[in-house]
């Protein structure tokens, strides 16, 4: 009775964190973009725009509300089904793209009633940033240097240290941070914490090469101060994934190597160092993109709020997103990945995938 | 030949490419007038090297032929020089125009007045337009 008790509070917790983030979607997108359709500023603050998004928040809270009701039953009913349970909630938690699926529909009919037109009047593009894009940022790149080392030193401690490891270590834990597998010593094995590391290093680093490579996003009525917001994002961006990358190995590699090396058999502090460190980084993650943007749109230098730049608002590119804006597909252009519309980050432009 | 490193501390030296595509002006052409604007305004210098055709292709949201059309006709006119490692650069050599050109020229200017005059534009404002055009570029 306890595990399902707490079985359906975890699924409760993740609704309700899945929720949480789908109801703060207009607000991480980026500014000038309701729901993935993109408006003139002037025009989002209209009432016919902010009932729209107000449907949104109230069809996905009832969304979620049924998503609980039904995990409810189906755990009550079916409390061993584990496997059940996670198809159910996946399927379910699908079914959440749907308000944004819907509400983009609606918004791109009330864009077409007020007369806004679709497609990008003007594009203006820096050609000195265009040229030199990634040796312009590359300053920042150099810092990956530091957590490479930091792998470098942290193998060359487990091969050093090879002899000192237990014949027997541990390999997982419980929840509770009790280790309740245990493998025999390998070097593959002890390895295994910078094989992890260095894929996260990997991942780090090209997501960063992808953003400082991504298409110019500028406002046409004022190049030169969006541009100094362009690149004053994209540096902050990557010291903020360089520092993620430094803070991943110290909680995941630190651990991971503290724990074999010593074949701590009791490890109390795994646990809440894992589920503190995801909450850490979602929660800067959540923070620099509506402080920054993806493209420095939110950042406040001087302007005052109606006069700042907004290069979201002059991309009339609509047509080419599809599915609620979900996906981009554009065979004019050749960028492969592209900023997303809806949420932060970035997308694949999915012509590319076909055609080359 | 220079390599213009980018520093981000630098102001008023950008070099802005605006595209419409609302315009009834291709965008290739759009592209190669821009260059001869920029370098006439001096913010493209002699052997500045050009965005490579992919990036500036990325950057506007075009067609990569599309910028391969402007770069190859600005070679064709003598503005830029391809190199297979460098990529494409302003030429430090720009060709001086020929006789027949200049004739081009005459005809060309010639039909813009005419049309001017025709569609009720006056010769003091077509003179201030000019006057401003010329005290924005370089040369004598």
């Amino acid at each position: 009775m306890n595990d399902t008790k707490y079985l359906l509070m975890s699924y409760v917790f993740a609704i309700i964190f899945l929720v949480g983030i789908q109801l703060l979607l207009p607000k991480l997108s980026r500014r000038g973009l309701v729901l993935g359709v993109s408006f003139p500023e002037s025009v989002i603050r209209k009432d016919v725009v902010k009932k729209e998004v107000l449907g949104y928040k109230k069809m996905t809270t009832i969304f979620g509300l049924l998503l609980i009701l039904i995990m409810s039953i189906l755990v009550w009913l079916f409390p061993d089904y584990y496997i059940v349970h996670l198809v159910i909630i996946t399927v379910l938690t699908l079914l959440m793209y749907y308000p944004v699926y819907h509400f983009n529909k609606k918004l791109r009919k009330v864009k077409a009633e007020l007369g806004i037109n679709d497609g990008p009047e003007k594009v203006v593009v820096d050609m000195n940033l265009s040229r030199n894009k990634l040796t312009a940022f590359s300053s920042g790149l150099h810092l990956y240097w530091i957590p490479a080392l930091m792998i470098m030193a942290a193998s060359i401690y487990i091969i050093g240290g090879y002899d000192k490891y237990p014949s027997s270590i541990p390999t997982h834990y419980n929840f509770k941070g009790e280790a309740d597998i245990f493998s025999v010593k390998t070097m593959n094995g002890v390895l295994l914490p910078v094989y992890l590391m260095v894929f996260l290093f990997l991942t780090m680093f090209f997501t960063n090469v992808v953003i400082l490579n991504s298409k110019q996003r500028l406002d046409p009525a004022n190049p030169q101060a969006s541009l100094t917001r362009f690149i004053k994002a994209r540096k902050i961006w990557t010291y903020y994934l360089v520092a993620m990358t430094i803070f991943l190995y110290f909680i995941t590699l630190v651990p991971m190597v503290y724990t074999m090396r010593f074949g701590i058999t009791e490890a109390k502090f795994l646990s809440p160092l894992i589920l503190g460190g995801t909450l850490i980084i979602l929660t800067t993650s959540i923070y620099i993109a509506l402080k920054v943007g993806t493209v420095g749109e939110r950042l406040k230098i001087g302007e005052t709020k109606d006069n700042r730049p907004s290069p979201a608002g002059t991309e009339g590119d609509d047509k080419y997103w599809k599915l609620g804006g979900l996906i981009y597909n554009n065979p004019e252009d050749p960028s492969v990945f592209v900023a997303k519309r809806i949420g932060i980050g970035y997308t694949i432009n999915l012509v590319l995938q076909r055609a080359r | 030949m220079c390599y213009n490193t980018y520093r981000t501390d630098r102001r008023g030296e950008e070099m802005f490419i605006s595209i419409d595509f609302g315009s009834d002006i291709p965008i290739y052409e759009q592209i190669k007038r821009q260059i001869v604007l920029g370098i006439n305004k001096g913010q493209l210098k002699e052997g500045e090297v050009l965005p490579s055709v992919r990036q500036l292709g990325t950057d506007i949201g075009v067609n990569l032929h599309t910028v391969n059309k402007a770069y190859k006709e600005l070679q064709n006119m003598g503005y830029v020089v391809i190199d297979r490692r460098v990529g494409t650069m302003i030429s430090d050599n720009i060709p001086k125009l020929s006789g027949i050109e200049m004739e081009n020229y005459f005809s060309e200017i010639e039909f813009l007045v005419a049309d001017w005059m025709n569609r009720g534009g006056s010769k003091s404002e077509l003179h201030d337009i000019i006057e401003d055009i010329l005290s924005e570029t370089k040369g004598s």
